[in-house]
């Protein structure tokens, strides 16, 4: 069962028409944990996921929480892509500050916003455009076509460029959209921790050994961009805070890229690991994100 | 006149990428840039992107369009040629 699917949509998108948000966390409780008795194969996922990230073999309570805060965020994205302005803002509780980015942007290098399957990022991105920055988001396709359409045109409404990736793309230059949107000093905002890509290099996440894309970093490199580290997750007040934490800069020295994208990519794991350990009932990766990894290494080096 | 661009793209290429020990005179204007060529990476590439723009204040817009223009030296300066202001 696809969680991800344009009739989920289509069917969220005519709740939060017809429901008032204050009601949303209630059939978000319902829908979540229908969601979890329906998908087990998801649910273990999730659950083998829990356990490593918080070294605790009890997690069936962050398990359902996971599910209910996923609803809680589904039922948001549909409805914040009718919401513009002070509405779109009101739902932002807590913000961190963002001169990290306006330090980016004066500097005129633009900015790589990156963040994991985390919270509602979604909410990050189009309150940014709301605020009238240039947004790019960098993204690959997904399987659901009319999916794409919808995010298109939501994304069209409001500025925000699309730049697809082709994730059997193995050239240096599928990125050069993104290159050149930097160079415009506009700002790219990509997910950052699931292996999508031939583009990755191997690091310990939460002691596992992991897969992870380095897209960012080739961007990084070669532009002078900072990648800032983004999270939004939902706050117990039904609000979501916006935090973005301090930038990796990415030393280049031709011959020595290996060294410099492992090291930056070494501190952006420490961060994603920091939030997630704080959150970790929202990290979004309904299937089991290191056997899954192990098994597509092992199938590519067969 | 792309050909009197090449030794500038040349030096363009090691200013950009920081090559040490190499001088234009050694960069051969027909071989690729990348693999078995002179060995740039996929960072230099896109270094080399931003270091077109900067200093000819050309645009490569698309991986299509980079494909053909990064094959040499010699192609490199064709595009600057065609395209730079």
């Amino acid at each position: 069962m696809s969680l991800y699917s344009s009739l989920n949509l289509f069917f969220i998108k005519q709740f939060t028409m017809l429901v008032p948000r204050w009601l949303h966390a209630p059939f978000a409780l319902f829908w979540g944990t229908l969601f979890y008795l329906l998908t087990p194969r998801q649910r273990r996922g999730m659950r083998a996921n829990l356990r490593i990230v918080t070294g605790r073999r009890q997690v069936e309570r962050l398990l359902i929480a996971s599910y209910y805060k996923y609803a809680r965020n589904w039922c948001d994205v549909m409805l914040m892509i009718q919401l513009r302005g002070d509405r779109l803002q009101a739902l932002i509780g807590q913000r961190s500050s963002g001169q990290p980015l306006e330090d980016a942007l004066a500097k005129g290098s633009g900015a790589i916003l990156i963040s994991p399957h985390f919270g509602n990022w979604e909410l990050g991105g189009l309150g940014l455009a709301d605020l009238g920055y240039k947004l790019n988001v960098m993204t690959f396709p997904e399987p659901d076509e009319k999916v794409n359409q919808q995010r298109e045109q939501v994304r069209a409404e409001r500025g925000i460029g699309v730049i697809y990736v082709d994730r059997h793309d193995t050239s240096p230059l599928a990125v050069i959209e993104a290159v050149n949107a930097l160079r415009r000093n506009e700002i790219i905002c990509l997910i950052g921790d699931r292996d999508g890509s031939s583009n990755t290099v191997q690091l310990d996440f939460f002691g596992q050994p992991t897969d992870i894309p380095v897209g960012a970093a080739y961007l990084a490199m070669a532009t002078g961009a900072p990648v800032l580290p983004v999270f939004v997750p939902l706050l117990p007040d039904g609000r979501y805070a916006t935090l973005m934490d301090e930038p990796i800069f990415f030393q280049s020295s031709h011959g020595h890229h290996r060294q410099s994208i492992k090291a930056g990519m070494e501190q952006l794991v420490a961060v994603f690991e920091r939030y997630i350990r704080q959150y970790p009932d929202q990290w979004y990766n309904f299937f089991d994100f290191w056997a899954d990894t192990s098994r597509k290494k092992r199938i590519a080096d067969e | 006149m792309s050909d009197e661009l090449i030794p500038k793209v040349k030096q363009m290429i090691i200013d950009a990428l920081r090559i040490e020990g190499m001088s234009a005179d050694e960069i051969d204007s027909d071989a690729p840039l990348f693999g078995e060529g002179l060995g740039l990476d996929s960072i230099d590439a896109l270094q080399l992107v931003v270091a077109m723009e900067k200093d000819f204040g050309v645009v490569v817009p698309d991986a299509a369009t980079g494909t053909k223009v990064f094959a040499s030296v010699r192609a490199m300066a064709g595009y600057i040629a065609e395209n730079g202001k």
